[in-house]
């Protein structure tokens, strides 16, 4: 009965993403938009959603359980639209926590996870306890991609990594950047190390790592997952204001939201985006920016255009 | 060092404003009715204050000194540690503050300042009790999320060197509230909230204090 439950609700938020516009369409884009897009992760040549979802500050609501309980609507939006990604960090508070809470409650609905978190700590000791602090928050028993956070203590961590892989206790290896910060140490560790997942920041504001790390990225065959796809939020603080053009209706493009997101999956380079939300509203708006059309070349240099004019 | 000074405040902060709020929220459903009767309290002093004597004087100083232990424990330890670790940090400043109030009020004679310290006393007090609601009030914060008198961090805070000051303490006993109160400050900036006004004012006004003779003037003889 649960099964048929969440099957009606997930038909339901698909038809809520093709209703806001795609129905308008011919029919062949029409069927070819009626499921999310993937990428191949380069390393395995497994798909997996163009769209994730990060944890950063969203997730970390303590001992709330009012609000624990509305970050696992929020969670079975995600994998209802058909989420995979689910990325955390030990650095998040109680974010990791809260995922176990609403990974166990989830049940069955969670089980398209892909689980991603990092290694944080400058202890090569302490980063081996974190990871198995991370498996019993997140209550599994193995991460699908476990990445040394923002470099630190990147060698070591990335040994213990490996040697997981080797074991066969981890699928995928990866390191993540933020803020544009230590590109050249990216691009080095990219270039030199047989890892999987890179994880850096891109967004229309910030498109440095389309000159190096994204091409490196391509030619090495490293996935490569783009946080703060928002900015953090300012995105919207300094466009929502403006309408948005009739014309990105041309690919399925019907708020803010998706013209960010659909910007940023449109890079071949790219693998998965993870913007986060708490609410399930937002969540709708961001699963929605995987389905139907994406921009060409063309259409994301006008999008560029366009907001170069508004700012 | 450099990579750390690259960081903005906001990036620093592991939560979102109506997180924090929250904690307002479920900490006031905690307390209750604790806050309405604290808030009596704080009307109820400056009243009086002039009339207590030297016993009334080391209740004071006793009540805010088990204040901060319920604050250490009730926000900090109940609720707010559990969205960002470093809380748990102040848990034993509160701890320290709360004991030298109550040390405070046992030991010693306590004689009410006059003149400018009197008067910057009850400003920090009066910024605690009618200014902070009427601010968090005026910026969408919901009834139920106010900072309860003498109760929440900033306030206790607020008001221990408003105490201090009204019976002339040693500066360095300023140490524990101020320390928390640029980490309220800090907090609130990186959220860019308003409420950042009420420990930034209070942080100006100690230091107008501290950094100006105001306060070797103020023991009016």
């Amino acid at each position: 009965m649960d099964r048929l439950n969440a099957s009606t609700r997930r038909n339901f938020l698909k038809q809520l993403v093709l209703a806001s516009g795609i129905l308008a369409l011919p029919i062949s884009v029409q069927s070819a938009s009626k499921s999310i897009h993937t990428r191949k992760i380069p390393s395995t040549g497994l798909d997996l959603s163009i769209i994730g979802t990060g944890t950063w500050r969203t997730f970390n609501v303590g001992n709330d359980h009012q609000a624990r309980l509305k970050r696992c609507e929020v969670l079975r939006t995600f994998f209802e639209m058909g989420g995979q990604m689910v990325d955390s960090s030990p650095m998040y508070g109680s974010a990791e926590e809260v995922l176990g809470f609403c990974l166990n409650r989830l049940g069955s609905i969670a089980e398209p996870l892909f689980s991603a978190t990092k290694v944080w700590t400058s202890d090569t000791n302490e980063g081996r306890q974190q990871i198995r602090d991370s498996h019993r928050l997140w209550g599994i028993p193995e991460f699908n991609l476990l990445q040394v956070h923002n470099l630190v203590n990147w060698r070591a961590h990335l040994d213990t990594l490996f040697q997981m892989k080797a074991d066969g206790k981890l699928q995928y290896v990866g390191i993540t950047t933020s803020h544009g910060r230590r590109h050249r140490d990216i691009e080095n560790i990219i270039v030199s190390e047989p890892i999987d997942f890179v994880q850096l920041t891109y967004h229309l504001q910030n498109r440095e790592v389309e000159n190096r790390l994204l091409p490196a990225s391509l030619e090495k065959g490293v996935a490569v997952i783009a946080n703060r796809p928002f900015s953090g939020g300012d995105l919207f603080d300094d466009y929502q204001r403006y309408p948005l053009p009739d014309w990105v209706k041309e690919f399925d493009c019907h708020n803010w939201a998706q013209f960010f997101l659909k910007f940023v999956i449109s890079h071949p380079a790219i693998t998965c985006a993870i913007p986060a939300t708490s609410r399930v509203d937002h969540m709708i708006e961001n699963m929605g920016a995987g389905y139907g059309e994406l921009p060409d070349d063309a259409t994301r240099r006008k999008m560029l255009r366009h907001i170069s004019a508004l700012h | 060092m450099e990579e750390l000074l690259s960081y903005r405040l906001a990036d620093l902060l592991l939560f979102s404003e109506s997180t924090y709020l929250r904690q307002f929220e479920r900490y006031n459903q905690w307390l209750y009715p604790g806050q309405y009767i604290a808030a009596i309290y704080g009307l109820l002093v400056p009243v009086f204050i002039t009339r207590f004597n030297f016993l009334l004087n080391r209740m004071l100083f006793i009540i805010q000194g088990l204040c901060w232990l319920l604050t250490a424990y009730g926000f900090l330890w109940q609720f707010y540690q559990s969205i960002n670790w470093i809380a748990s940090y102040f848990i034993p400043v509160f701890i320290i503050q709360g004991l030298i109030f109550l040390g405070t009020g046992f030991k010693q004679h306590l004689v009410l300042a006059k003149g400018r310290t009197l008067f910057s006393g009850l400003i920090l007090w009066s910024l605690a009790l009618i200014l902070n609601p009427v601010l968090e009030l005026a910026t969408q914060r919901n009834f139920s999320e106010l900072s309860c008198f003498l109760l929440t961090p900033d306030l206790i805070a607020v008001t221990s060197v408003a105490t201090m000051m009204l019976f002339n303490q040693k500066w360095f006993w300023f140490i524990p509230s101020c320390s928390w109160l640029v980490f309220s400050l800090l907090t609130y900036l990186a959220m860019e909230s308003y409420s950042a006004l009420i420990p930034g004012v209070s942080l100006i006004v100690i230091m107008v204090y501290l950094l100006t003779p105001l306060n070797r003037l103020s023991v009016d003889k």
